[in-house]
Formats: structure tokens, C-alpha cells, sequence
């Protein structure tokens, strides 16, 4: 039986760069600092206010970014990424044991803690009771929640799925990664927030691209994993290499045995653009699925060796911590 | 026609045993594992708990591994369950690298709770250690870390009570979809100072021992623990000479989409978890012998829960009962724990107990296997319904060839 | 502010971030929950919190809360008999 295919029907972010806008692709902002938040809409516009009186700013973004790329679809899944998870409501928690003991723990902060917070308050929007998972793996949740969506269409299971990423970065979790000094190295690209959805479809039309293959892994160099993902795809010419390097060189070594082993592979960057976080992933997707759909490739992305035109498949690439994940795409014509 | 998926090996630590021959026994003699906190360093003594009965560094201690390092309590449980899932199935003769896939929520909260007193004078290496522990995702890499070489790839859901239920259905899904061999899947939670203030803000522990299913329930008992089941196809077993212990037969999840954190009255994310189960394994509702029910004991649950299991089963309602009377709502862990006392309740053909209950709810109401009684069972059922309505039933059945 | 009925409605709106709503647009005897301000079980349980954090009275069963908060005035009647603090 052949397995069914798997389209990015839709895709919308909120970021560093202008919200829910492709303006970025000619004319992005320029990042400085160590930390750059993401530039939020008019939340007015999309939420009722009584309803969003308790959302801390990733569900609403969350819940932004669903809705239009949802616009008023109906999905059989809503699968969600997030490293951090609703971590200013953690905050939240945790700095209030530390003022005052166990004394006053707060209900909404608590209710609003749990990753799947997320998807759940998606779901509740847009009444669905479908198919609903959440996913927390550091800097590849994105992936682990596409390969869930991935592998239940493959499968006919469902026919098209909502897939978000989101992270946020509160202030005490920020001091603490400057204080372990794994931020602002020389370099690197600031941290940021981002909040991604995306809406999966097995039908091609109007489609930015299709999402051929994705592998998640764990304790696995670049080049194995790149030897499984040869194994199991008929490759015969990869226009570029799309990889989450943030110019951190501790960070980026993980890359070079891809480098090595696809020397003749274009290398494109999109940190410096959207900034380091653990929903930055989703981002490199995003980035991708639109080159795809115009069929080039910004400068602003380039980064090494000339990509030839019109582009047609890319190699995401993303290294976190001890996993890294690679996903194919394809352009739809 | 999809391949059948089957279990393997399986691997549990929770309050009442740190194996599965102890939880077997626990079960059958009807002896609870909920009592007052020992463990966790928390000024909440009113709150009884289904604690596992041993510290961290006596499970340091049992794992071989050094205390002088920082480990969540989450990584080791896990590591114990993961560890005896791994021996019964003879994972060792396996010649694919497997994936693991654990739920948590809490992760390594706990790690960042010891923390927590001296953050304003962290060192460099004590701030790394937190944020690289801290997360669900590192908790989980940690539990794989223990075993060198033997899993390629982790991945980490987090819905809530329902995780490790969402672990496991996974895992079947990728070895369908042929984009894993054999998988470990399951979950585990240590308790935290985080969720049991959290839950008590939500006003919804019992002071005393839960009463799943009673009239008078006032609310739940948090536990603690992990389990894993070892996950392939069956073909895969056969070709490497593995026992099979169980066929997973179906699986369902479904949002009730109704509130963040409360169930809705007619319980329509459970009623829907469990048909689209029974719809996946092909078989009718009278197919199955044995609820293992989510059953936290708080008003809300339970009513929610009966009536969905009422708008199913109708008046012909297999056995009811929810052994969170025995472990403490191990929360995300909660998933894979009752799967796996589902599998020892099918392997030694009784129905586990449902402690404290008296008296039915009225309505809707249940009235739940009160001790532990010999049965015939062939396909049982198991619940795990989370926050925010993400609700999931898995049904397991007897391994015939 | 000096009466104990426009400080309860501020905690009110700080505690459960009614941006939207000023002290003046809470009628003292208008119902807090559903048709009134449209307030939810969660809000009344961020309201027990904030009757322990401000006033120490403890409340063990979230039922009595119903009654509590019914409005204002019988919010005001309750803390002023209860208070600790």
C-alpha cells in the first residue's frame, strides 16, 4: 500500500520579524543584543478580550497563528511542539514558592503551566475534538510533533492536521542562561520567541510544499542520521542545506559532519534573522516552505555556495542538545 | 491491513512496587501504597501521596549510578522501568537501535525546586545543570543516556495526565508507518512541590484516602512512578523469538475541548477516546471485559468519566475499577502505569480492586469491583484523560496467534 | 480609596486581570458570575486565594465560594465578619 502524501497547506508565524507577514523575505529587521522578543499583533483583532483576559502572551500567539492559517478549516489533529512549554506561568509559580513558601499557590497560573495548555486552549477555540498531542523535546519538539502528524496521514489515518510550535523565553529563565554563559557568546544570534502553525493537508492544491520525510534522533552524528535518511529517499540533487547554525561555534560543530559529508550542497542560515529559540526549528520550516513556493532563495538566507533556481528540494537540518532532526521538502510542481 | 503491534517486555516502579512481580501482589492482596509523604520536602503532611518507596540515592544506589551528580527523580524511575521492560523482552539480542518515547510533564521540576533557594548565587555549572535538566525533553535523554547505545532516538509528549497513554499510541502509529522498529514507550513523574501546591490550588486533593467512583470522593491522591512497555510488530517478534505478552488491539484520543482544566458533564472527549478505541480494534462494546478507569477520585472526573462510560457500555457495562485507589494519580506517568497493570490483570486473568468505595453517585453512577475477583478476560480497556481534555482509551488484548 | 467595597472590587480586577473594567463598572449587588461580570469557577478559585492572602480567612470547600461571591455586598458582609488580618 502506498503511503498517502503530506502537504504545508499553510503556514504563519509570529516571531522576531513582523507578524504574520512574509515581509521579512525582502526586507528583514536587523537583531541586536541578547535578547530580542517577538513582535506581537493586534491581539485585539483576533481574540475577545474577556476571553483572553488570562492568556499569557505564547497562547495567544499560539492561538493567533492558528487561526489563520485554520481560517475556518476544520483538522482531524492538533499536534503541538513546545521545549519550554508555558513557561511565564511556570515562572510565575516558581517565584512565587520562592517569596512566599507553599503557602498561596495560584490556580491559573497552575491550570496555565502544562505544556499542553497550548493545544488544548486551540481546541477549545475552535471547538475541535479531534486527534490532540503535545510534544516537549527542547529544540526539536516542532519535529516531533510534525512526525506524529507525518505518520498518522502516511498512515490515512487523518487527512490533514494543525501543527504549531511554540516557545516563549521569561526573564528569570533568560538570567539563567546568561549566568551558564550559553547565551551572547561571540557571535551568536540573540534569543528570541516564536510561535509557528502550520495546516497539513494530503491534498496538493495551493500547497506551499510537500513534506516528504522527517527523522528525529538521539545521541546520532549528522552523518549516520544522513546515511538513514539516503537509505530510505531517492535523492538526486539537493538544492540547499537549510540548517539551524547559530553562530555559536560550541553549538554549531554538530553541523560539520553534514557540511563534510554534502560538499557541494548550497548552505543557507535563518538565525540570524528570527533569532535562537526552541521553537526556532519551525521557523526554518516556515522559511523553507516559502522559498519553495516562490521558487528562490533571499539573499538574506544565503549563506554559502550559489543555490541554483528555481529551487525545488530542501534538507532542514537542527541540531539540539543530543538530538537532531532532518526533514525533507519538496517543492509541489 | 496494518500490522499487528504487540508488547514484549514491561517495566513498572509506583507506590505499591518497584517491579512487576511487587505491584502484582500489592494489587491482588488490595494493599494501597498511599500514606503520608516521606519523600518529597513539602510543609503539605494533610496531603496523603502514592510516594515510590525509595529515595533517590537508594535508587541511585540500585541503578549503580553516581549521587554526586544531579538526577531527576523523574530520569530514575524511569530508568528502573525502562530497565526491567528492556531485560523481559531480551532487548540486549536486538540488532535495530530502538526509540524511546516517555511522557512527563514535570520532567525535572524537581531538580529545579532544589535549585530554587540559592538562585540568586548559581554558579556557572549549577546553571547549566538546571536548564539542562529541567526540561521534559532532557528528562527523558536522560533515561536513554543510562542505556549507551541502546535507543537512536527519544521523543517526549506532554499532555497532561494523559501522557504516557499518548506515549504508547504513538509508538504504535511510527512502527506502522514504518518509521520506527521497536519502540519503548511509556512514562514517568516523580512528584513535585510544583503540581501538588498547583493541585491544591485547583482545591482538588482528599485530606484522605480517594474513593474513585464514590458518591462521597473529595478529590484525588497524587502518586508518582513510571512505566514502559516494549513495542513491535508482530512479525518483528516472531522473526527474533520474542514472548509476546499482549496484542495492542485499538486506541482512540479525542478532546473533550471544554474547559482547560475541568470535564465536561456529558464526558464527550472520554465517550469519543473510547469509541474511535473500540472502532480502531474492531470490536463492539460488549467485547470488552475490563475497564481500567481514569478515576482520580474528584467530583468532577468521576462524574464525567461514568457518564461517558454509561452513554457507551449502556446497561451492559464490563467491570469498572480505578486502581489510582492503589498508586496515587501518578499524573502523566499515570497512562503507561495503568497500561501496564492492565497487562498483569490480562496475563493473570483477575480484576484488580477499586479500594474505598461505598456508595454509587447518584445518576450516573458506577458501581466498581470492590476486590480483587478471578475472571475471564480477553480485551480490557484503559483510560488516561488529561487537562485540557486530552483524553485517550487504549484496549489491549489476549496474545493468540 | 477608602472603603472596603471599591478595595475588594480593585483586588478583583488586579487578581483576575479585568483589563477591561474599571471599579465603577462593578455594581455592588450585581452577580460576580455568569450573566454579571461572566466570571468562571477558576476566577472564584483566584478568589479564595486572594481572601487568604489578604484577609487570612480560609476557605476549605469551594462550594462556600459560590455563596461568597454571589456579589460585592455579600463579599463585603463576609470579609467583615472573617477577617484575621
Amino acid at each position: 500500500m502506498e503511503s498517502k502524501k503530506v502537504y504545508i497547506k499553510a503556514i504563519a508565524q509570529i516571531s522576531a520579524q513582523q507578524p504574520l507577514s512574509d515581509d521579512w523575505f525582502a526586507k528583514p529587521i536587523e537583531l541586536q543584543g541578547d535578547f530580542v522578543p517577538a513582535c506581537n499583533p493586534q491581539f485585539r483583532n483576533f481574540l475577545n478580550p474577556l476571553a483572553a483576559r488570562r492568556m499569557t502572551p505564547i497562547l495567544k500567539r499560539a492561538l493567533v497563528t492558528a487561526k489563520v492559517v485554520l481560517n475556518g478549516a476544520t483538522v482531524d489533529a492538533i499536534v503541538t511542539g513546545t521545549g519550554l512549554g508555558c513557561a511565564t506561568s511556570s515562572e510565575k509559580i516558581i517565584n512565587a514558592m520562592l517569596e512566599e513558601g507553599e503557602a498561596f499557590s495560584q490556580p491559573t497560573h497552575f491550570m496555565q503551566s502544562t505544556h499542553n495548555t497550548i493545544g488544548s486552549l486551540v481546541a477549545i477555540d475552535s471547538k475541535c475534538h479531534a486527534y490532540n498531542s503535545t510534544y516537549s523535546q527542547d529544540g526539536i519538539s516542532a519535529e516531533c510533533a510534525l512526525l506524529d502528524a507525518f505518520a498518522q496521514m502516511r498512515l490515512g489515518k487523518i487527512s490533514n492536521a494543525l501543527v504549531g510550535s511554540h516557545d516563549e523565553l521569561p526573564e528569570s529563565w533568560l538570567k539563567m542562561m546568561k549566568r551558564g554563559k550559553i547565551v551572547d557568546n561571540p557571535g551568536q544570534v540573540p534569543e528570541s520567541e516564536a510561535s509557528v502553525s502550520m495546516l497539513l493537508d494530503s491534498d496538493k492544491t495551493g500547497s506551499k510544499c510537500e513534506i516528504k520525510d522527517i527523522l528525529v534522533a538521539y545521541n546520532t552524528s549528522f552523518d549516520a542520521l544522513l546515511n538513514s535518511f539516503i537509505s530510505r529517499n531517492e535523492i538526486s540533487h539537493l538544492d540547499a542545506l537549510i540548517t539551524g547554525v547559530n553562530g555559536w561555534e560550541k553549538h554549531d560543530n554538530a553541523y560539520n559532519a553534514l557540511f563534510s559529508a554534502l560538499p557541494e550542497v548550497p548552505q543557507l542560515h535563518y538565525k540570524h534573522i528570527f533569532g535562537e529559540s526552541c521553537s526556532a526549528s519551525a521557523l526554518g520550516i516556515y522559511a523553507s516552505a516559502l522559498c519553495l513556493k516562490h521558487g528562490e532563495v533571499p539573499v538574506t538566507l544565503q549563506h554559502e555556495g550559489k543555490t541554483s533556481l528555481p529551487v525545488k528540494n530542501l534538507l532542514v537540518a537542527n541540531s539540539s542538545g543530543s538530538n537532531k532532526s532532518l526533514i525533507f521538502l519538496k517543492s509541489c510542481d | 491491513m496494518s500490522e499487528r503491534i504487540v508488547i514484549t517486555g514491561a517495566g513498572i516502579v509506583s507506590a505499591i512496587g518497584n517491579n512487576k512481580q511487587q505491584c502484582l501482589e500489592s494489587l491482588k492482596m488490595g494493599a494501597s501504597g498511599i500514606g503520608e509523604v516521606r519523600f518529597l520536602d513539602t510543609e503539605h503532611h494533610e496531603f496523603p501521596v502514592g510516594e515510590v518507596k525509595m529515595s533517590n540515592l537508594e535508587m541511585c544506589n540500585l541503578l549503580g549510578i553516581s549521587n554526586k551528580q544531579v538526577h531527576s527523580r523523574t530520569t530514575l524511575m524511569g530508568i528502573i522501568a525502562v530497565k526491567e521492560a528492556l531485560t523481559q523482552a531480551r532487548a540486549d539480542s536486538l540488532y535495530c537501535p530502538l526509540t524511546l518515547i516517555s511522557g512527563t510533564t514535570v520532567g525535572g521540576m524537581d531538580v529545579t525546586e532544589r535549585y530554587l533557594s540559592k538562585s540568586q548565587d548559581m554558579t556557572q555549572e549549577e546553571c547549566v545543570s538546571c536548564i539542562t535538566t529541567h526540561t521534559c525533553g532532557a528528562s527523558t535523554n536522560a533515561i536513554a543516556a543510562y542505556f549507551g547505545n541502546t535507543f537512536n532516538s527519544t521523543l517526549t509528549p506532554s499532555t497532561a495526565c494523559s501522557s504516557a497513554l499518548n506515549a504508547i499510541t504513538l509508538g504504535c502509529d511510527l512502527i506502522k508507518a514504518g518509521l520506527a522498529q521497536v519502540v519503548v514507550a511509556g512514562g514517568s513523574e516523580c512528584l513535585s512541590l510544583f503540581h501538588l501546591n498547583g493541585f491544591k490550588s485547583l482545591m482538588i486533593l482528599d485530606t484522605e484516602p480517594c474513593k474513585p467512583f464514590d458518591n462521597n470522593r473529595k478529590g484525588l491522591n497524587l502518586g508518582e512512578g513510571a512505566a514502559f512497555v516494549v513495542l513491535e510488530s508482530e512479525q518483528h517478534a516472531a522473526e527474533r523469538g520474542a514472548n509476546v505478552m499482549a496484542t495492542i488491539a485499538g486506541y482512540g484520543n479525542a478532546c473533550d475541548a471544554f474547559h482547560q482544566t475541568a470535564s465536561s458533564p456529558d464526558g464527550e472527549g472520554a465517550f469519543l477516546a473510547m469509541s474511535k478505541a473500540l472502532g480502531d480494534a474492531q470490536l463492539a462494546a460488549n467485547d470488552i471485559d475490563y475497564i481500567n478507569a481514569h478515576g482520580t477520585g474528584t467530583p468532577n472526573n468521576d462524574q464525567s468519566e461514568s457518564a461517558a462510560i454509561h452513554r457507551l457500555f449502556g446497561d451492559d457495562m464490563p467491570p469498572v475499577s480505578s486502581t489510582k485507589s492503589f498508586t496515587g494519580h501518578t499524573t502523566s506517568a499515570s497512562g503507561a502505569i495503568e497500561t501496564v497493570i492492565s497487562l498483569l490483570v490480562l496475563q493473570e486473568q483477575f480484576l484488580p480492586a477499586n479500594l474505598n468505595w461505598e456508595s454509587s453517585i447518584e445518576d450516573d453512577g458506577i458501581v466498581p469491583v470492590r476486590k480483587a475477583t478471578s475472571a475471564s478476560l480477553h480485551n480490557v480497556m484503559c483510560n488516561s484523560f488529561g487537562f485540557g481534555g486530552n483524553d485517550s482509551s487504549l484496549i489491549l488484548s489476549k496474545y493468540s496467534e | 480609596m477608602d472603603n472596603l467595597q471599591d478595595i475588594l472590587k480593585q483586588q478583583i480586577i488586579d487578581a483576575l486581570n479585568l483589563e477591561e473594567i474599571e471599579i465603577g463598572d462593578i455594581d455592588n449587588d450585581a452577580p460576580l458570575f455568569g450573566e454579571g461580570l461572566g466570571l468562571d469557577s477558576i476566577d472564584a478559585l483566584e478568589l479564595i486565594v486572594l481572601l487568604e492572602r489578604n484577609y487570612g480567612i480560609k476557605i476549605k470547600d469551594p462550594a462556600l465560594g459560590k455563596e461568597i461571591f454571589k456579589s460585592v455586598n455579600v463579599l463585603y458582609d463576609y470579609v467583615s465578619k472573617n477577617r484575621t488580618k
